[in-house]
């Protein structure tokens, strides 16, 4: 069964690799309509070539928030918005000792600031529709601590809070805003994360989940879920995906 | 960078009461543990823009070693 309506249309950010790249093709392969943003537009050129009719691919440094309101204004001659997936996001190792100023501000310009500005341009009336679903990405991380990851864990928790408040803020047009949070997925992001750790070190990570470590399409159905109609009375949430990595 | 700064900046991103020399163990050291790896990781990507990884680090030993692996080019004196 699928939930997304033929001919509906989404906006995807982080849309180069990882649960971005997954979601954009499961939203293709369900009809959708999709504009993909991220920064190396060769990652997703068979896309491209396969749905030339239904998606597009925009290249940006979210990092440039003032660029975020023009990009998508190019695009919407073509219709208005049904649904936003923020999957952009970076993860970064910062112990104590090596937080600065620079390093965490950079941390929540990628993983939040740029968030609030695509929300704050998405929930316009032009570029919208009412009942419209926003899913930002979070993490077990925002509730659960990490050595080494107070920057992380900062943006992501920040992230849970954007999410409620913006729920209430767009709940007059039916606007639903909810967030999800994976453990490690496997995707470029964890591969980075994982590639220096000795085999006892990924032994110990992988027991922390206890199912294993999860997919992307772990998590797409979920997130395919939030953007439809059958979960219209859930908003401001954030639903853990994590194989039991939170339960332990 | 300068070696002695190196040691220097090193030193004090540790909190080490006796300053670091290049022929110091840094796996000698009472504090060194998962933590210490991951901050020195964090401290040479900060200065070096080198990402290594706690594999890269089972063959440290002293800082001249650590030196050796972040490329002695990158040192100057």
């Amino acid at each position: 069964m699928s939930f997304i309506a033929a001919g509906s249309r989404y906006l995807v950010t982080g849309a180069t690799s990882g649960i971005g790249k997954a979601v954009v093709e499961a939203l293709l392969e369900n009809g959708a309509t999709v504009l993909g943003i991220g920064r190396e537009a060769d990652k997703v050129a068979a896309i491209t070539e396969s749905y030339h009719q239904t998606f597009e691919f925009h290249s940006l440094d979210l990092c440039q928030l003032h660029l975020i309101e023009d990009a998508i204004s190019k695009y919407i001659g073509t219709g208005k918005f049904d649904g936003f997936i923020h999957c952009a996001g970076r993860d970064e190792t910062t112990p104590l000792p090596m937080c600065n100023e620079e390093n965490i501000s950079n941390l929540f310009k990628i993983n939040v600031f740029s968030g609030i500005e695509l929300l704050r341009v998405f929930s316009k009336k032009r570029f919208s529709n009412d009942g419209s679903s926003i899913v930002f990405i979070s993490s077990v991380m925002a509730e659960l601590g990490h050595q080494g990851k107070i920057g992380y864990c900062a943006t992501k928790a920040a992230i849970t809070g954007v999410v409620r408040a913006a729920a209430l803020e767009l709940s007059k047009r039916r606007i639903r805003v909810n967030a999800i949070s994976p453990a490690i997925v496997v995707s470029p992001m964890s591969d980075m994360l994982l590639a220096g750790t000795s085999h006892d070190e990924y032994k110990e990570i992988n027991k922390m989940h206890p199912t294993g470590f999860g997919t992307t399409m772990d998590v797409v159905p979920m997130i395919l879920f939030l953007l439809s109609a059958n979960s219209k009375w859930i908003t401001g949430q954030n639903i853990k995906i994590d194989g039991g990595y939170s339960i332990k | 960078m300068d070696r002695s700064a190196f040691l220097t900046k090193f030193t004090e991103t540790l909190e080490l009461e006796d300053g670091l020399m290049e022929d110091t163990n840094l796996k000698n050291l009472d504090d060194w543990d998962s933590m210490t790896e991951m901050i020195t990781i964090a401290f040479v990507n900060e200065h070096f823009k080198t990402n290594l990884k706690v594999t890269d680090l089972s063959v440290v030993t002293t800082v001249g070693s650590l030196m050796e692996l972040i490329g002695i080019e990158n040192f100057d004196n």
